[in-house]
């Protein structure tokens, strides 16, 4: 069979079970299946199938996800995050769009502590998301900045993605690492001007809250009770990951620890509190993983019936200019991860990419950080953007997919004009590299 | 039949209680293994391989458990919109579809724990551990969310308005 | 004419070692025209490569090419090879040895088709450290990102081994989460920048590395005489192809090495041969688990009939 017939037979197939509303894990699962037996024949594929299940969760690499989940369920469900958010709020004056803002804030930092964009949404998601609907925030206001702030955790360092990419490409994995800092800050000011923007422009979607009037001894206690400590494990994640004190799956796992330790201080940690954090991330952590048993054998067998590649051979085939060759090059990436995880799009393009890259004479740095953009957009791109995904699984319970793919629309809007910036602007992403 | 219905939830309540208690688990096998390093200088070897081998137990033996909570995510862009009969004939497709799809995950699944038994595979990583053990869980898994999928095409039948699919 | 389908552990032009699938499809295309065709479909972007020898087995596709170790879940002990002091690692068709490998992968529904280094002590496994080592006793206690092929090694060394998948290689070494790590330096060390964030290379080859070859045995089976000779050979051109292959790709990389401020260091001659023993005898404990006594002396002198020849 051609590779065209199985490349719109998965999407539809795909497209088709997931809109009579059947979950996404078992439409994976049953595309999957009409897939292996058309393309690795017989039981021995089906055997492969179960294998590939297995292989693509059985990695510590991914022991953030639960982790990150379990900590953000710990400080939402004990109060922890809420208190956070109270001695901010007692601090701050009115600023418009206060949470949405904060939300951006919190993203970028806790975009320093993994490189897995789904924890940081489960996190912000879980924590700040209620917090916005409670003070009356616009639907998509209270979702959007989750989602761009989860693309931030793989965009600013340490990001396994960028390690993937610059391994793969053969670029300096450090020049990557330190070229994607700026674009990273870039992008959560971009983040922050639209909001402000945005709620001046339309200000029912932030409305203004009361702050209570307290006395600055409480705002002091509040803080070194309430706010410190809770810092102090972020900080602890991070000096435990920049000094190699530890893995950023040790340092997961430690400030998880903390987060208990921090509850039990508190004297937040009843049977009842415990039970609750500890279901509810366990469900979260469930439905993710899941998923992704089943997108990444998608991901193999659609490369395996050459479609990912025939696709990425014709567009890289066309006789165009320099710029309309890579904007087309991003483009086939946007649209490729519309649909696959960001790992295997690095795996199936950079192959067939980097001949371009040497004939074109392009610095290799410059396309790793566009290219970097460009992934971790697809994490927000509907229909099968993971962490969508998962702001569903933590959203209100009346949050529809609608809702959600709604949300994330300006954000993929900034994300791309970001994009368009680094390739007109290829200074911007060379320059703090250049300072190595 | 109830009885036999109570039973099967008692069973799919400590599959979930199993589940969050691998994620705890998880936790401390990897604390105790930094601080086994910060207090005694070394590690504990195969941590990782068995934490990634907790992850799909984790996964499989707490799937059914999200499903009836309803915590598989659907996208309901169309099936939101739907009432009546609609809304019940789109949920029995789904229904039916889960049943079919992870009975048959289970019944590969199970034939891939034989294969794998008989061919004597293991994963050479810092423990040799048969491949078996990552893949058990897959089966078990996939067998109880296809008997919950059923329960739910069963409870469609009867007129029941279906609580999970494609609600979340 | 037959068509095959090879996929690898990894894609040519990333990795040098996958020249060995490479250079080995070319030569059957080129010897096998009419008759016989492999078509390379993809590596790691296909299948996980830990992942592909099960598949191989279960008919997803046809041809394999990746590192020998990793057949070590599949078939335990066939990376034997890895300790043989033969120039061709596994004498080549029809020697004792490689017979006995046919045999052996056979058992596990695999047709073994070679493996292919270079000269004994050329490509081979290295360690890479970002701390001064002038005996083995500097290992104890530190931690090493391993390979499955060298973590016995590292265990007999008393060091605490570490598995990290290479994209994460560079930023524990650069934070001292790892100290030290082994790797075939010939296979492409500096693209990963690691030059960058280790200092010395201990210049003391190890295990043979290089690439293997391997085929689905119903597949073999199916295939007429003439083009299993036509294979055959293919295998015997690809392991001389790999002898200056990985004799260049070494020199290449320890120049780079050299000129991003790595120190080669040579270890005095007892402590070489103390370094080496530990290497040697470390896996050939690990193949005493899977091997009889009787056939780890059997394997010993066919290694020595190989080296002879
Ligand atoms: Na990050
Ligand atoms: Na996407």
């Amino acid at each position: 069979m051609e590779w065209w017939v199985f490349l719109s037979g998965f999407f539809v197939g795909l497209t088709t079970l997931m809109l009579i509303g059947i979950p996404v894990a078992i439409a994976f699962l049953l595309v999957n299946m009409v897939g292996v037996y058309l393309l690795w024949g017989g039981f021995g594929g089906f055997n492969q199938l179960v294998l590939s299940i297995d292989s693509s969760i059985s990695t510590f690499i991914l022991v953030p996800i639960p982790m990150f989940i379990l900590m953000g369920s710990i400080m939402f469900h004990s109060g922890v995050a809420m208190r956070m958010i109270k001695v901010i709020d007692q601090w701050l004056g009115f600023i418009s769009g206060r949470l949405a803002v904060l939300t951006v804030g919190a993203g970028a930092v806790l975009a320093t502590l993994t490189g897995v964009a789904m924890g940081s949404v489960a996190m912000l998601g879980s924590t700040l998301t209620p917090e916005m609907e409670k003070r009356g925030y616009a639907r998509s206001l209270a979702i959007g900045p989750v989602l761009g702030s989860g693309a931030l955790a793989i965009l600013i360092p340490p990001s396994t993605l960028a390690i993937v990419l610059a391994s793969v490409g053969g670029f300096s994995v450090a020049k990557t690492l330190v070229a994607i800092v700026v674009p990273g800050i870039l992008l959560a000011l971009m983040y922050v001007t639209y909001i402000v923007i945005r709620v001046k422009l339309r200000p029912q979607d932030a409305p203004q809250y009361e702050v209570e009037q307290v006395s600055l001894s409480v705002k002091i206690r509040d803080t070194f009770l309430y706010l410190l400590p809770p810092l102090s494990i972020i900080v602890l994640i991070i000096a435990g990951i920049f000094s190699g004190v530890a893995t950023p799956t040790e340092s997961a796992a430690l400030g998880t620890f903390a987060a208990f330790v921090l509850a039990a201080c508190y004297g937040e940690l009843s049977p009842a509190k415990l039970k609750l954090s500890l279901l509810s991330a366990t469900k979260l952590t469930v439905m993710i993983l899941i998923i992704l048993t089943g997108s990444a054998s998608f991901s193999q067998l659609l490369s395996f019936s050459g479609a990912t590649s025939a696709i990425t051979s014709w567009a890289t085939a066309l006789d165009v200019s320099s710029i309309t060759l890579m904007m087309m090059m991003m483009f086939l990436v946007l649209v490729i991860g519309m649909f696959i995880e960001q790992t295997s799009i690095v795996l199936v393009t950079m192959p067939i990419f980097l001949p371009i890259i040497h004939a074109m004479g392009w610095d290799p740095i410059w396309f790793a950080v566009v290219m970097m953009v460009n992934l971790e957009l697809a994490t927000i791109t509907p229909p099968a953007g993971l962490s969508l995904f998962v702001m569903k699984g933590v959203a209100p319970p009346d949050t529809t997919m609608g809702d959600i793919y709604r949300a994330a629309l300006p954000f993929i809007l900034i994300n791309i004009l970001l994009m368009a910036i680094m390739i007109a602007f290829p200074q911007i992403a060379l320059w703090l590299p250049s300072k190595m | 039949m109830r009885g036999l219905e109570r039973a099967y939830d008692r069973l799919i309540n400590t599959m979930g209680w199993i589940a969050g208690s691998i994620l705890i688990l998880l936790m401390l096998a990897t604390v105790l293994k930094v601080a086994l390093r910060l207090f005694f200088g070394h590690g504990l070897l195969g941590i990782d391989q068995i934490s990634g081998i907790m992850m799909v137990w984790m996964t499989f033996l707490g799937a059914a458990w999200v499903l009836r909570e309803g915590g598989h995510v659907a996208v309901d862009i169309l099936t939101s919109n739907l009432t009546g009969n609609t809304a019940r004939v789109a949920a029995l497709i789904a229904a039916v579809t889960g049943t079919i799809v992870c009975l048959a995950v289970a019944w590969f699944g199970f034939q891939a724990v034989i294969t794998s038994l008989r061919r004597g595979v293991v994963v050479a990583a810092e423990l040799e551990i048969p491949r078996a053990v990552n893949l058990i869980p897959i089966p078990f898994g996939a067998l109880l969310m296809g008997l919950e999928f059923m329960r739910q095409a069963i409870n469609i039948c009867r007129g029941e308005i279906p609580v999970t699919a494609g609600a979340h | 004419e037959v068509q095959l389908r090879m996929v690898g552990a990894w894609a040519p032009g990333f990795s040098p070692t996958a020249e060995i699938g490479k250079n080995f499809m070319e030569n059957v295309n080129r010897l096998g025209e009419g008759k016989v065709k492999i078509n390379y479909l993809g590596a790691d972007d296909i299948l996980p490569p830990l992942d592909q020898p099960e598949a191989l087995v279960n008919g997803v596709f046809d041809v394999w090419f990746g590192a020998p170790n990793y057949w070590a879940g599949v078939v335990p002990g066939g990376d034997v090879t890895e300790l043989s002091p033969a120039r061709i690692p596994d004498g080549g068709p029809g020697s004792e040895i490689y017979e006995f490998l046919v045999k052996a992968f056979a058992a596990k529904g695999v047709r073994y088709l070679g493996h292919a280094a270079g000269d004994v002590g050329v490509g081979s496994h290295y360690m890479v450290t970002t701390f001064p080592v002038s005996s083995i006793d500097d290992l104890s206690g530190k931690p090493v990102r391993v390979t499955p092929l060298s973590r016995h090694f590292v265990q007999a060394a008393k060091a605490e081994s570490v598995t990290l998948p290479p994209a994460e290689i560079f930023l524990a070494l650069d934070r001292g989460t790892v100290r030290a790590m082994t790797w075939p330096i010939a296979d492409a060390f500096t693209r990963y920048g690691w030059q960058d964030v280790t200092k010395y290379m201990i210049d003391q080859p190890m295990y043979r590395s290089g690439g293997g070859l391997a085929m689905n045995l119903d597949k073999w089976d199916s295939l007429e005489p003439d083009v299993q000779e036509i294979l055959l050979k293919a295998v015997g051109e690809t392991q001389e192809f790999a002898q200056t292959w990985f004799a260049d790709n070494q020199a290449e990389q320890v120049d780079l090495m050299k000129k991003a401020g790595m120190e080669v260091v040579a270890l005095s001659p007892e402590e070489a041969k103390r370094w080496n023993d530990t290497a040697v005898s470390a896996l050939w404990d690990y193949y005493g688990t899977i091997y009889s006594g009787e056939q780890i002396a059997q394997i010993k002198a066919m290694f020595d009939a190989a080296a002879a020849q």
